[in-house]
């Protein structure tokens, strides 16, 4: 079979969608990704509020130190930030004139995007863990049993954050990679 | 000067072949496909005010697709199992025309960046224009697309 006697064939395929259809898809709800991007923030937003108008009374709140109530407040702007700016990343995947410096462009965005993401969450998981253990009556065994319990927390969420990160940072690098060696760069 | 939403929307639908190839290629799933469709059709609204009419309305459209193709993330990932003969297509999946989806199935085989050379050559683009899409030489881009080509013979000829 040769590859140009198939150039036609190739060249008549696919089917048609309406016009309206098209016009549909260019709306925010018309993105599968972006649509369950925003449910999910939506949802985590609403949880976070729900959370944050109960706990000065649910959780003491208002027998803690001012500092451990605003490190609280702002670990959770901060996750709900870290999402928006995620639905940002994923919204915007044209980066340049041509594949090449688009895909570079990206796979730069994605990397920052992964240091901010595995950061927000850390800091936030501290910030949470940091207003609970403020009231506790500390010890030599408490502090010990603490320290365990919140190195290892840590250490399983930056490692399993950074796997699905490196899975998909790669992913785009070998396509760089691959077109740099069209390019003779290797 | 650009072109206004209807006469954009007019130039996506007649180009619109172009964009469930790019689909057909990157995609298993018939769901997947859909998805992507929708995907690329996002951006390229998003994209359009930048389009300024220097390169050809379908230059452009597969710039934006094969763009989206490549760096969207994709939902979940079936497993799929390396064979050297071609698998049998399903009945649900069968085109009407044989030596179109056989040739489909077998782009689906090549990396990602190969997939996006081939189907700009299949679609009728020239060395100069592929190699501007692809952000790439033109020397390599001959070089490459031979190999592209003769690994293609080969999985078809299986």
């Amino acid at each position: 079979m040769e590859i140009d006697e198939l150039r036609l064939e190739y060249q008549n395929g696919g089917k048609n969608k309406s016009m309206d259809a098209l016009r549909k898809m260019g709306m925010v709800n018309g993105h599968p990704v972006l649509k369950r991007m925003r449910l999910q923030l939506v949802l985590e937003t609403i949880l976070w509020s729900l959370f944050l108008s109960v706990y000065y009374t649910g959780f003491d709140g208002d027998q803690k130190p001012l500092l451990w109530n605003v490190a609280l407040v702002a670990s959770v702007m901060l996750l709900v930030l870290h999402n928006l700016l995620g639905y940002r990343l994923v919204q915007s995947p044209i980066n340049g004139p041509n594949l090449s410096e688009s895909l570079g462009r990206y796979v730069y965005r994605i990397k920052r995007y992964a240091i901010i993401s595995i950061a927000a969450r850390v800091i936030a998981i501290m910030a949470i863990l940091a207003f609970f253990a403020s009231s506790v009556d500390w010890n030599w065994t408490k502090i010990f049993v603490w320290s365990i319990f919140v190195s290892v927390l840590i250490s399983v969420q930056i490692f399993f954050l950074w796997k699905i990160w490196k899975g998909r940072i790669g992913k785009i690098e070998n396509q760089i990679g691959s077109l740099e060696v069209e390019n003779g760069i290797d | 000067m650009g072109m206004s939403k209807e006469e954009f929307l007019v130039a996506v639908y007649k180009n619109q072949g172009l964009l469930h190839k790019i689909c057909a290629i990157y995609r298993d799933s018939k769901e997947d496909r859909e998805d992507l469709f929708q995907e690329i059709v996002y951006q390229l609204w998003r994209s359009y005010p930048q389009f300024k009419g220097r390169s050809k309305f379908g230059t452009w459209m597969y710039r934006i697709g094969l763009n989206t193709a490549m760096a969207s993330f994709r939902k979940r990932k079936i497993k799929t199992v390396a064979t050297e003969r071609l698998p049998e297509p399903s009945r649900a999946e069968n085109d009407e025309n044989p030596n179109r989806e056989k040739l489909f199935r077998a782009i689906g085989q090549l990396d990602d960046a190969e997939k996006a050379i081939v189907s700009l050559y299949l679609d009728g683009f020239d060395i100069t224009e592929i190699a501007k899409v692809m952000g790439i030489r033109k020397n390599n881009l001959a070089v490459r697309l031979n190999r592209i080509k003769n690994r293609l013979r080969t999985i078809l000829n299986q």
